[in-house]
C-alpha cells in the first residue's frame, strides 16, 4: 500500500471512528440515564 | 418527537454515508492533479462544513437561550459544542494528512488554518463553559455569551482564502456559478456531505434527548435527596388516641 493510500485509510478511519465512538457514548448514556431514572421512579 | 425522527434519521444517515464512502473510495476516479489522495476531500471537506455550519446553530441556539429562556436550547446547545468539537477536530486532522502529501507539509500558520484551530478551541471553550459550573443554568448563560463573541469567527473562516494570501486554496465547490470540480468529484462529495451532516443531526438530537434524561434524572435525585433531609413533620396530629 503507497503512503498515499495510508493517508487516506487513517483519514476514513479517525472520520467513521470518532463518529461511531461518539454514537455509543451517548447511547451508553441514555441507557444509564433511564436505568437510573426506572430505578428511582420505583422507588 | 426524537422517538420516530432519531431511528430514521440513523437509517437515513447510514444509506447515504454507505453510497457516499463508497462512490468516493471505489467509483470515484482519481484527480489529474491530486491522485488518489483527492478521496480525502471526501470526508475532510463534509468536516469543514460541519466544523462552521454547526457553529452557525450553536449561535443560534445561544440567542434562544439568551433571548427567550428556551430550556431546550441551553440543553442542545451544551451537547452540541463535544459534536462540534470532534468534527472540526476531524476537520484540522484530515486536512492535515491532505496536506503532507500535497503541500509538503502537515501544517502551515496561514488565515484558514489559523482560523479552524481557533473555531476548535471555542468549541472545546464552549463545551468546557458549560460544564464548569455547578448551578447549569449560569454555565449555559456563559456558554451562550462565548458562542456569540466567537461567531465573529465563522465569516473570518469562510472569507480568510479571499481576504488574505494562504496557501489553502479558495472555495471550489460553493462557487456556485462556475464549481471548480468535475462533476465524477462533485457528486459523490456532496453525497457524503448529506450522510454526514445527517450522522451529525443524529448524534445532536441523541445527545439532546440524553442530556433531557440526564437533567430529569437529577432534579429527581435532588428531591429524594431534600426529602430524605427533611422528612415531613409528625406534631401528633392526626393520630388517633
Amino acid at each position: 500500500m503507497s503512503w498515499h493510500w495510508w493517508h487516506i485509510t487513517l483519514s476514513y478511519g479517525a472520520v467513521l471512528g470518532s463518529f461511531l465512538a461518539l454514537a455509543l457514548i451517548i447511547a451508553a448514556r441514555i441507557r444509564a440515564a433511564r436505568k437510573n431514572l426506572d430505578r428511582l421512579e420505583r422507588h | 418527537m426524537t422517538d420516530w425522527l432519531l431511528p430514521w434519521l440513523t437509517v437515513a444517515a447510514l444509506v447515504v454515508l454507505g453510497i457516499g464512502l463508497a462512490w468516493g473510495l471505489a467509483f470515484s476516479p482519481p484527480d489529474w492533479q491530486q491522485g488518489e489522495t483527492v478521496r480525502i476531500m471526501y470526508v475532510h471537506v463534509p468536516m469543514a462544513w460541519l466544523a462552521m455550519g454547526g457553529y452557525t446553530g450553536l449561535v443560534v441556539l445561544s440567542v434562544m437561550a439568551l433571548v427567550w429562556k428556551h430550556p431546550l436550547a441551553d440543553i442542545a446547545a451544551r451537547e452540541l459544542s463535544p459534536i462540534g468539537a470532534t468534527a472540526t477536530a476531524l476537520c484540522l486532522l484530515t486536512g492535515s494528512l491532505w496536506g503532507r502529501p500535497m503541500w509538503g507539509t502537515w501544517w502551515v500558520w496561514d488565515a484558514r488554518l489559523t482560523s479552524v484551530l481557533v473555531l476548535f478551541f471555542l468549541w472545546v471553550g464552549h463545551a468546557a463553559l458549560t460544564r464548569a459550573f455547578d448551578d447549569q443554568e449560569r454555565g449555559a448563560r456563559m456558554g451562550a455569551i462565548l458562542a456569540l463573541i466567537g461567531a465573529v469567527n465563522v465569516p473570518i473562516v469562510k472569507f480568510s482564502v479571499d481576504w488574505w494570501n494562504t496557501l489553502h486554496q479558495p472555495a471550489s465547490v460553493t462557487r456556485l456559478a462556475a464549481p471548480g470540480l468535475h462533476v465524477d468529484i462533485l457528486y459523490p462529495l456532496l453525497t457524503c456531505a448529506l450522510g454526514f451532516s445527517l450522522a451529525f443531526a443524529a448524534l445532536a438530537l441523541a445527545a439532546t434527548r440524553a442530556g433531557l434524561l440526564e437533567r430529569r434524572l437529577r432534579a429527581l435525585q435532588m428531591a429524594a435527596a431534600r426529602k430524605a433531609e427533611n422528612p415531613p413533620a409528625n406534631d401528633g396530629r392526626g393520630i388517633a388516641p
